[in-house]
Order: C-alpha cells, then structure tokens, then sequence
C-alpha cells in the first residue's frame, strides 16, 4: 500500500477515536475524499515538491542532528504526491535509528526515573501562493517493561510554535510488557487567527515539529524498560499543502 | 536512498503517463469529426484547471520575515549550566531553531537537584540555575508584531514537601516589548514522579508599540533576550528530600510564536 495512504487511513483512524485534537471536519473530508478517489493509490511523485526545506534540527537527550551537521538523525526521504482536492502533500520521512529508552545496566548513578527525549524542528518554506492546510505523522514504537515500572511516551505534533496535536499513553506499574507494538498517529491543522491577512499563512516560512519523551518510572535501579521506534525506525511528516484563494 | 530510488520510479512513471496522454490528444486532434462539444468541454475544463493549479504553485516571493541573529546561551548558578556559543558547537546544550516569527529553544541537561546541590537560606535549602538566551532580532520595514504566545513543555520529578519551578522571563526588542512571565510551579504539597508539565501564553503587543514600527523609516534591530529560571526548595530537616527538574533526560522546551502583519 501507498505510504500516502496508510498515513491518511490512519489519520482518519485517529480522528474517528479522539474528538479533542481540534481538527475540523473540512479537511478530514478532503484527505477522505483523496482516499475515495484512490489520488494516493495512484498518486504520481514529484520531485517539483512545492515545499522546501531550509533547515531541520533533531536535539535532545536522545537524539542529535541537523541538517548541516550529520548526526543519528537523518532526512532519508521526500516526496510529493497530488490529491483531487486541488492540494498537495509533502511527506518527509525522517530515520531515527538510535533513539530509545533503554534501562542502564545497574548503575547508581543513574537515576531511578528517567526520561528520553527527542525533538525535531523542520523549517520549510511552501513554494508559490500556497499555504500548510494540515499536517500529520505518524512513527510506529515499540516498548518492554518489567512489572513494577512505569511508562509514560508523549508525541506532540507542533506547527509555528503552537501545539496542533499530541498523544499521551501511560503504561502504570502493575504488570510486565513485553515488545508491545504502537503506531503512533497525530494530525492537526494551523492555529489561524480570526482576520489573519494572507501574507501571514501564505508562502511565508512554517516551523514544523514532532517531539518525542520516553519517561520510565522504575522501583529501583535493576528494573527495566525499554522504549524505541519499531519497523523502519523512521518518523513521518505529512503536509498538506492548498493553494491560496486570495 | 531506497526511498529516492522510490520517488525516481514513480516520477518516470509519470512521465511515461503524460506521454501516453499526449499522443492520444495528438490523434484526436488529427480526427476532429470525432471530438464531440461535450469532450472539448471537458478538455478545456481541464486545461484551465491544470492552469489555475500551475499558477498557484508556481515560485511567489515569501513574505516578510523577522530575522534571528548572533545568538547566544549562558547559563549561571547552580547544577549544570545551559551554553550556546557557534563557535564551539560540541559543548553546547542549548539548541534553537528559527522561522521568521517562530523560535524554537530546547534546553537539554538543563536541571537542579535536591539536596545534591542546594544551598540553605532561610531555614530552606534553595537550588537555581539560569539560562539566558540572547538574540538580534530584525524586523523588516513596514510590518508590526501583533500577538506572541509562549510555550513551555518540561518533565519533573520531586518529592512532596519540595517546591519549585520555572520561570521565563523575555524581552524582545530591548525592552520595548516584555513578554509575559510564565511561571511553571511545582507545589510542596504533592510528589511528582514523571510529570509532563505545559504552560501557555499567548498576549497582544501594545499600540504604541506597533505605531513607532511602522513609522520607522527602515527595518529595525533589537536584541532581544529570554531568562529561564529554574528553582527548588526543600525543608532542611527531611534531608532525602529530592527534587529533580526536569526529569534525567528530559529537555525543556520553549516555544515562541510571533505573528507579523503588514502596517496599515
């Protein structure tokens, strides 16, 4: 199946389980009508990508990259595909191969409760009279837990600054886990402000971002828990991108 | 690169598509008797949608962006000091990231613990680091700011009868435009084990403000400066009190989002 469609399938999934995560019925109906029409399916990639990405950042205690300095995060993938709507969408596909939550070998030093964490920031400019019509990810993880450690992986999908939409899953203490599998799927739509004039969400320069924290709760220092990103260890990014009107 | 590879195939596969189409449309048009006026509709429908699609996509100039410049982090006080500096870029801590009006910060092995470096005053044992974060800011001629909103996303551990927090404190442009405080508290009344805490603020620039930027008769610099403060207190008799903020690992995050508008 189409990358392009399995994230917008899901993205559907997501929003047909959360009512909270302030994404209107407009665009759920446009990425579904994209998905009718089999547009994804049969999509044909461009590498005329109306989007261009100036800069990336990925920092944090897990994880550390740039775009001008190589790290254990890199860009592996850009493409872009049509939809009926009139609009584009850009996916952005970003490897993590080192990112994880690992429980230290036993190690006083190290602190009982502890956290990983890794955050990523793409700077991107949308080409033309365009503008960002809605974004999602989607990163599949996958965790382990002895029974009296706790767990707790947040995923924020953030646009200009402004959190468009984020995921939190706790695993209490009380029973063991073992390589439990979750694909993580977020989606939002830019925060506009009423009367916002064109020049201000039209061809100007966006911030994308997508933040991960593992946090592991431990009873002492021989429990353990681990957390990291499964399958292809890759996180991805998908803009929607619309024409502007005015 | 399998991905790349991918995107080759598919982007050939397009070609060979919009070939096969194009021959079509030439034998068509070498038997006009057949084109009917309901096809040629349809056909100039759409050549003016593919039309209206390619303007709109076609390269436009961006609009007016503010620019972030010669930045730099410093941290004083207690635990593990934040640092900036382009010029040494292994040891820094503190990693920024800018979009015309929108600023990333993310501090990472930024924190104070209890009672491991603490100090008393007060009949309290009190810890605190800071981290300033400096910038130049330009902001082009003839656009004002209208709103900011800050975030701010952090992991905390502590145990009960220990309080604290996080404050910042920014100014942008010099000190013409303070920015709301944002106070991140970690009351003593409660533990926190892994808590993910979040605070926001989002406010209106003044109009005077906004008047002298759009009378300036070229684009304005200022520097412009961030102060995060981080503290704990704890209660001297209960010495394995513990506070841990943020969690080991975990960053904070600071988010600014600066809306720019054209001057009237």
């Amino acid at each position: 199946m189409h990358s392009a469609t399995s994230i917008a399938i899901e993205i559907m999934r997501a929003h047909a389980l959360r009512n909270t995560n302030q994404v209107s019925l407009i665009a759920l109906c446009a990425l579904a009508a994209a998905i009718s029409s089999g547009a994804f399916a049969q999509a044909n990639s461009s590498n005329n990508t109306p989007l261009t990405i100036k800069d990336w950042t990925a920092a944090g205690s897990g994880c550390r990259a740039r775009m001008s300095q190589s790290g254990d995060v890199q860009l592996t993938g850009m493409r872009t595909t049509n939809t009926t709507n009139g609009s584009k969408l850009v996916i952005l596909n970003f490897s993590l191969p080192n990112y994880q939550l690992v429980s230290p070998p036993q190690n006083p030093a190290t602190s009982i409760t502890f956290a990983k964490e890794c955050a990523l920031r793409v700077v991107a400019d949308p080409l033309g009279h365009a503008r960002i019509k809605s974004i999602a990810a989607r990163t599949p993880v996958v965790f382990s837990k002895d029974e009296k450690t706790g767990l707790t992986m947040q995923y924020i999908l953030k646009l200009d600054g402004h959190i468009v939409a984020q995921s939190l899953s706790e695993q209490d203490a009380g029973r063991a886990i073992r390589n439990q599998e979750d694909k993580v799927v977020l989606s939002g739509l830019p925060v506009r402000e009423e009367n916002e004039i064109s020049a201000n969400s039209c061809g100007s320069r966006q911030m994308l971002g997508f933040d991960y924290t593992f946090i592991a709760a431990r009873s002492k220092i021989s429990d353990s828990a681990q957390v990291g990103l499964s399958e292809n260890k890759q996180l991805e990014l998908a803009v929607e991108l619309e024409p502007c009107r005015s | 690169m399998s991905l790349l590879m991918n995107s080759t195939f598919n982007s050939r596969n397009n070609h060979s598509n919009q070939t096969k189409h194009t021959n079509f449309g030439k034998v068509s048009a070498m038997q006009p008797s057949a084109l009917t006026s309901r096809t040629l509709a349809s056909k100039i429908r759409s050549l003016a949608a593919f039309l209206l699609l390619t303007l709109a996509f076609t390269p436009h100039a961006h609009a007016e962006e503010l620019i972030w410049n010669n930045v730099v982090a410093y941290g004083s006080g207690d635990g593990s000091p934040c640092r900036f500096n382009p010029q040494t870029p292994s040891q820094n801590n503190v990693i920024w990231t800018a979009a015309g009006g929108d600023l990333s910060i993310i501090l990472t092995n930024w924190s104070v613990s209890l009672p491991k470096i603490a100090r008393l005053a007060g009949g309290k044992l009190t810890t605190s680091s800071i981290c300033t974060f400096d910038a130049t800011v330009t902001i082009p001629r003839g656009y004002y700011l209208k709103t900011l909103s800050q975030t701010l996303v952090t992991g905390v551990m502590k145990d009960k009868l220990v309080s604290g927090g996080i404050t910042s404190n920014g100014f942008l442009f010099q000190t013409l435009i303070p920015l709301n405080q944002i106070n991140m508290i970690f009351r003593p009344d409660q533990a926190l084990s892994n808590a993910l805490l979040n605070v926001n603020n989002t406010q209106i620039i003044t109009q005077p403000f906004i008047q002298s930027l759009c009378q300036a008769s070229r684009q304005v610099s200022f520097t412009t400066k961030f102060r995060f403060q981080l503290v704990g207190v704890g209660i001297r008799p209960f010495p394995q009190l513990g506070l841990q903020a943020n969690v080991d690992g975990s960053d904070v995050h600071f988010g600014l989002d600066s809306s720019l508008e054209r001057c009237p």
